[in-house]
């Protein structure tokens, strides 16, 4: 019995305690919204107009801004990777520099390009009509202002560790650059892709305060989850603690599903 | 269709500088120890990395001449690969690893399977065609690598090391298959190794550069040139080329 024991190490506390007290800064917060959580007429606050109507636009801009960092983000990072042009150190801090901006600063400076006044938006709009802040599409592109760079990354990342002589093999095989990264590039970084894919996603699901100051507060055309939470903080405390779990349940039920799925390889 | 080719290529602290003429239906050997450039040489002619000086010709056509600023891409060179580590796609089974050349230059997906089963089945890889290469053994893998490169119907075949990752006790055997297999391909073959035991058992005396000696055609094509690296590193190798 002892010498059975023996044989099974306990893992060593000076890993346990720390890991746990990490754990616990995760679940903890997890656990009080759920003790705060008004159960008995939850039903009728998560469907109201409200929140059906933030649930919606949070789902499509999330999605849509997902799409959209995939589109532009896997070329960006290709780039980034594999060709040598001047200027690609200072592009590459850039690109990830909204993870680190706060997302009110990025949001401020999508105005002064995007804005009516803007360096771009104002000939755009004079040209077309076509107005970015405070419309749908404003929140996708704040949404992908924020999560286009955990992309970047992941797939930058990855096709730096892929083994170019598989590349060099298909280009033998009569295969142009651009075929090379669809046909074998790609789905040898699949993993990857997926991972920055969810994590771009997940990061616009979230996002608020780009949003906010590029898009605006407006139930039904821009006003988020994130952001119907926060208001809903200021006059309608039980409400905002509904709708948190309805973006809580969201997010895990996909990260869940995803991550089996997909993150890890068998 | 030949290959004439003088191969100079320049790194630091290291030149390749080869002449290699090789008729069609020949398979040439290049001997050499690791690192005296047979990989260079390989991605050189297949137009994987430039060449620095000389030029390469593989029947009328110019592939590549510094002098002239004539280089053609790699992927629109005839010039199939067997490459020393193989490379074979680990996310496609042995049908699309073999079908992947018909279908990159033009053949629609059904079109490109239908050539790569007759290749399949000429290297007698009937029963893999639905494997992942990570459950081929050395002997299948290497055949997939050669179905897949004859599958693009090249002008010109380069063999690198092709059976270096094969274990001793079947490269005999595998030799003999091999050199079966490679009839199959009527252009200009060259076999890059460093196994100075190569040859089969009546292989014919090993000689230098400059000997020329005609022993019988041997099945698998011996190497006769070993270019011993000289001390400023530079590695100037002659090929010797028999028909089989």
């Amino acid at each position: 019995m002892t010498e059975r024991r023996g044989l099974r190490r306990r893992p060593p506390w000076l890993l346990v305690a720390p890991a746990a007290v990490g754990a616990a800064v995760f679940v903890v917060p997890f656990v009080a919204l759920l003790f705060r959580a008004p159960w008995s007429d939850l039903r009728e606050r998560i469907s109201s107009d409200v929140v059906i109507d933030a649930l919606r636009l949070s789902l499509l801009t999330s999605v849509l801004a997902a799409g959209l960092s995939v589109a532009l983000g896997v070329p960006l990072a290709w780039l980034l990777a594999r060709v040598d042009f001047p200027g690609r150190s200072l592009l590459r801090a850039l690109v990830t520099l909204p993870m680190v901006l706060p997302p009110v600063v990025g949001g401020a400076a999508l105005l002064f390009a995007f804005g009516r006044r803007g360096l771009v938006g104002g000939p755009v709009e004079e040209a077309t009509g076509f107005l970015l802040p405070f419309s749908m599409w404003g929140v996708v592109a704040a949404n992908t202002f924020v999560a286009m760079p955990f992309l970047v990354v992941t797939v930058e990342g990855a096709l730096a560790g892929v083994d170019r002589r598989h590349e060099q093999a298909a280009a033998t095989l009569g295969a142009s650059p651009l075929t090379v990264l669809r046909r074998v590039t790609l789905p040898m970084i699949a993993p990857s892709l997926r991972a920055g894919a969810v994590l771009a996603w997940a990061r616009a699901l979230g996002e608020f305060g780009a949003t906010i100051t590029f898009a605006g507060n407006l139930q039904g055309r821009t006003q988020t989850l994130p952001l119907a939470v926060f208001v809903s903080l200021e006059s309608d405390r039980d409400t905002a603690v509904a709708i948190s779990l309805v973006l809580v349940s969201v997010s895990l039920v996909v990260l869940v599903a995803l991550r089996d799925r997909w993150w890890t390889r068998p | 269709m030949s290959l004439d080719a003088h191969l100079v290529v320049r790194r630091e602290g290291f030149a390749l500088d080869v002449d290699l003429s090789i008729p069609a239906g020949t398979t040439a050997a290049l001997l050499g120890p690791n690192g005296a450039g047979k990989s260079t040489t390989v991605d050189a002619l297949a137009g994987i990395v430039p060449i620095d000086g000389g030029r390469i010709v593989l029947g009328s056509e110019v592939l590549d001449e510094p002098a002239s600023g004539v280089v053609v891409q790699c992927e629109r060179r005839r010039v199939g690969v067997v490459f020393q580590r193989l490379l074979l796609f680990d996310h496609l089974d042995v049908l699309d690893n073999v079908a992947f050349g018909p279908s990159v230059t033009g053949l629609r997906r059904g079109a490109a399977r239908a050539v790569a089963r007759r290749w399949i089945e000429l290297l007698d890889l009937d029963d893999l065609t639905d494997r992942r290469p990570s459950e081929l053994s050395g002997g299948q893998a290497q055949r997939v690598a050669l179905a897949r490169a004859l599958a693009t119907e090249p002008e010109l075949l380069l063999l690198d090391e092709p059976l270096a990752s094969i274990a001793v006790a079947t490269r005999t055997l595998l030799r003999h298959t091999l050199s079966d297999h490679l009839r199959a391909h009527d252009g200009p073959r060259l076999l890059l190794t460093h196994d100075p035991t190569g040859p089969p058992s009546r292989g014919p005396p090993r000689s230098s550069a400059a000997g020329r000696r005609r022993p019988t055609p041997p099945r698998w094509p011996a190497p006769t040139c070993s270019a011993p690296t000289p001390p400023e590193g530079s590695c100037a190798s002659t090929a010797t080329t028999w028909s089989s």
